[in-house]
């Protein structure tokens, strides 16, 4: 479970990144946190990594404050980013075995990275193949695949679905719901309405720091997604 | 974990192109910095065989007066790694009574310091300072940046790891990608020495270029450091390798090239003109003792100066046989006075001669001491202090060794009274010394009986001496006699700096640069403790 307790970030330069966030992702639930760019959807996710202090207010995850307990709560937390570079001179499999490793599953075999890899769709030839020669979705698979090796039962999402081709998109929205049914808790950034709400269990729009609107999904599949989200930032263009 | 990373770091290190393009590099580099290097040795060598031929004729001589070593120093078999001074200053160094010994022949009239470190000279360690200490820096400068930069360092700290451990991970890694290529230049070049027919190293030069080993980790460690230390400082990494870049240049470049500089305008030395002007006052006066010397036992002794076999120079050199009593009685009185008398001049102008070697070696020292601001430098100093190429090394040779044997040449004529012992010019035995007048009614096989009347016979003639070829005398010509025994002539030792001598020597030296590594880490590990993933 994912929480965030008035979580508030204002940077040295005084710009208020994230304004009193209060939100829980609770297991088997896809929470999709959209706006506009420099909304304070990442600053979100950088604080629940612990890669930024909290100028007040706490993130928890499975109720363990990450700046308190930053590796402990680690250990309950997946990562995946927006452009998932990995290193590009080893292989896929082998860039799954410095992460498991990392993320504290030492002893897994060939076999299970491969199989996996077969879970998220990655063609057999790309296996042993350098990371460099993928494409972006072939990227992002792996990078899920790090995820789900990590086992870890919150995953924290940062515009994944960015650049990538509709079948690409399609075929990850896939694989997150199928974490979903695992009991995984996802906190998802992203702009792509569209994915949100073939996906999103609970969605957010965030306005300047501030979480603006919150709906289930019985309710902004009941309203228009898409003409809420541009409300809002016209809202705010006006404002 | 730290293992992981480390061997994360490595196998990633080996894969890029920088890896490939850098270890090509030394494949090419070392061998030709090698093989120019042993040529050049071996140019040297033939040399040096040349001058020895040459110097041992110099030990070929009749009299005492004739005798001048010659030393000629090998050439340094370890210059092939570090060249140091070695090729700046001579090896060949004439031991003379009116000199004092200051440096080799070529050396006195320049105006250019050559005890200053040269700049480029390709040897080994040259080649290692360059190419390894970039291959550091281009390893490192984008260790942390560059992982910023591509989002993998977010996801490495995404996990229950520590940010330290990172660090370290990635510093073994570094190493651990370095030590084999070292170890690589290493070994290259002792298998080029083992196949050089010419070169053959002593256990203790091989010991020498062993301690090379870990004093290069030591440097390269250093530029690990600045490279990951930049790279934890600046979130691009296109900053850190200016940065790196610039810190590079200043050290290899910029740094000894501006100590060298510095010490010449902070530390003047006197023209070799003043110099010489000096001597030329002292061998005036020293010139004017001598002859008014000359002049009073000339007046006293009233020698006729008649020798049948004679040769001489202004250096002191005078050989004689046949020669009058008078003639040779007065020589022995006038060495007698004369030779201790340019050994103290010698001392007189080597006062000169000394002050300017001081500031020489002030200029030197000053020079050395600046450029220790950079490690490059530092490297190169105790790379050239173990190689034997260092100004230590050669003020070692200067200052005790040529100047003791001097000493100890001059104490062993001394001993043997040969000033004032006719066999400083002449192998005849005294006792068959004859007058001039004696020499003449023999000669001339009772033509003349006195030197008054050949005398006044010669003027008549046109200066005909034929008359006193008639009866020759035996053992009046030089040549009549064998070359000196001088086994018990002192031998030259030259002293170089032991092993230990130069560890306690450059202890300092290495202590300082990981002394600075120490620091290097610090900032290094509080910067990326700081640093800013995002």
């Amino acid at each position: 479970m994912l929480q965030a307790i008035d979580l508030t970030k204002r940077y040295e330069d005084g710009v208020l990144a994230l304004d009193f966030l209060t939100l829980t992702v609770k297991e088997g639930e896809i929470f999709c946190l959209l706006g506009a760019n420099g909304a304070g959807k990442t600053t979100t996710i950088n604080l629940f990594l612990n890669f930024i202090d909290p100028t007040s207010g706490q993130a928890l995850i499975n109720g363990i404050d990450v700046t308190k307990e930053p590796l402990k709560a680690k250990k309950y937390v997946a990562y995946v980013s927006e452009n998932v570079m990995l290193y590009g001179n080893f292989t896929a499999r082998q860039n799954l075995d410095f992460f498991a490793k990392l993320g504290g599953c030492p002893d897994l075999k060939k076999e299970d990275y491969y199989m996996y890899m077969r879970k998220v769709g990655l063609p057999e030839r790309a296996f042993e193949m350098r990371l460099k020669n993928f494409s972006k979705g072939m990227r992002q698979k792996v990078g899920i695949t790090i995820a789900i090796i990590k086992n870890a039962p919150n995953i924290l999402l940062d515009e994944p679905t960015s650049g990538l081709d509709p079948k690409a998109a399609a075929e990850f929205i896939k694989v997150l719901s199928s974490l979903r049914d695992q009991g995984k808790a996802m906190f998802m950034c992203t702009h792509d309405i569209f994915r949100a709400k073939e996906l999103a269990d609970r969605v957010g729009i965030m306005k300047e720091g501030r979480l603006v609107m919150l709906r289930t999904r019985e309710e902004f599949l009941e309203d228009d997604l898409e003409k809420v989200y541009l409300d809002y930032m016209q809202e705010a263009v006006v404002g | 974990m730290i293992l992981q990373i480390a061997i994360k770091e490595f196998y990633n290190n080996l894969l890029t192109a920088r890896f490939s393009i850098g270890f090509i590099m030394c494949l090419f580099l070392i061998p030709f910095s090698l093989v120019v290097n042993l040529k050049d040795y071996r140019e040297q060598l033939k040399g040096y065989e040349i001058e020895r031929a040459k110097t041992e004729k110099s030990y070929q001589v009749r009299v005492y007066s004739a005798l001048r070593p010659e030393i000629v120093r090998p050439p340094e078999p370890l210059s092939i790694f570090s060249k140091g001074i070695s090729g700046n200053a001579e090896n060949k160094f004439k031991i003379r009574l009116e000199t004092w010994v200051s440096t080799a022949d070529g050396y006195e009239t320049g105006r250019e310091n050559p005890l200053l470190m040269s700049l480029f000279s390709m040897d080994f360690c040259t080649i290692l300072v360059f190419v390894l200490s970039l291959f550091a820096l281009l390893f490192t400068y984008d260790a942390c940046s560059g992982e910023r930069e591509s989002g993998t360092l977010k996801l490495v700290l995404s996990n229950p790891v520590h940010r330290w451990k990172v660090l370290i991970g990635k510093l073994i890694g570094v190493c651990l990608t370095l030590l084999p290529v070292i170890m690589f230049c290493y070994l290259l070049s002792a298998l080029f020495v083992l196949l050089a027919p010419e070169v053959s190293f002593s256990a203790g030069e091989w010991l020498r270029v062993a301690l090379l080993i870990p004093v290069s980790l030591v440097f390269f460690g250093l530029f690990i450091l600045i490279g990951l230390l930049f790279s934890c400082c600046f979130r691009s990494s296109a900053a850190s390798i200016v940065l790196c870049l610039f810190v590079w240049v200043i050290s290899i470049f910029i740094i000894p090239n501006l100590a060298n500089s510095l010490a010449k305008s902070l530390v003047a030395t006197p023209s070799t003109e003043e110099l010489r002007a000096g001597n030329v006052l002292l061998i005036r006066e020293m010139g004017k003792k001598i002859n008014d010397y000359s002049q009073s036992i000339i007046k006293q002794m009233k020698p006729d100066f008649f020798y049948w076999d004679g040769k001489g120079g202004e250096d002191g050199y005078m050989e004689f046989a046949g020669a009058s009593r008078s003639t040779m009685d007065f020589r022995r009185q006038f060495n007698e006075f004369r030779e201790p008398l340019r050994i103290e001049y010698a001392e007189k102008k080597g006062v000169g001669q000394k002050e300017y070697m001081d500031q020489l070696d002030a200029q030197v020292k000053l020079a050395n001491r600046l450029a220790l601001l950079s490690p490059t430098d530092v490297f190169r100093q105790v790379s050239n202090a173990l190689c034997r190429t260092d100004y230590d090394t050669r003020h070692l040779l200067i200052s005790e060794s040529l100047q003791r044997y001097r000493d100890d040449f001059i104490g062993y004529l001394k001993g043997k009274k040969v000033f004032s012992s006719y066999e400083y010019f002449t192998r005849q035995p005294p006792g068959t010394f004859m007058d001039y007048d004696e020499i003449v009614r023999v000669r001339s096989g009772g033509q003349f009986n006195s030197a008054a009347e050949f005398i006044k016979w010669r003027k008549e003639h046109g200066g005909d001496r034929s008359p006193l070829n008639k009866v020759p005398i035996p053992g009046t010509a030089i040549t009549d006699y064998p070359l000196l025994e001088l086994t018990d002539m002192p031998t030259f030792e030259c002293q170089s700096p032991s092993i230990p001598g130069v560890l306690r020597q450059s202890m300092g030296k290495i202590a300082g640069l990981i002394g600075v590594e120490l620091v290097l880490f610090f900032l290094t590990f509080v910067c990326f403790v700081r640093y800013d993933v995002r």
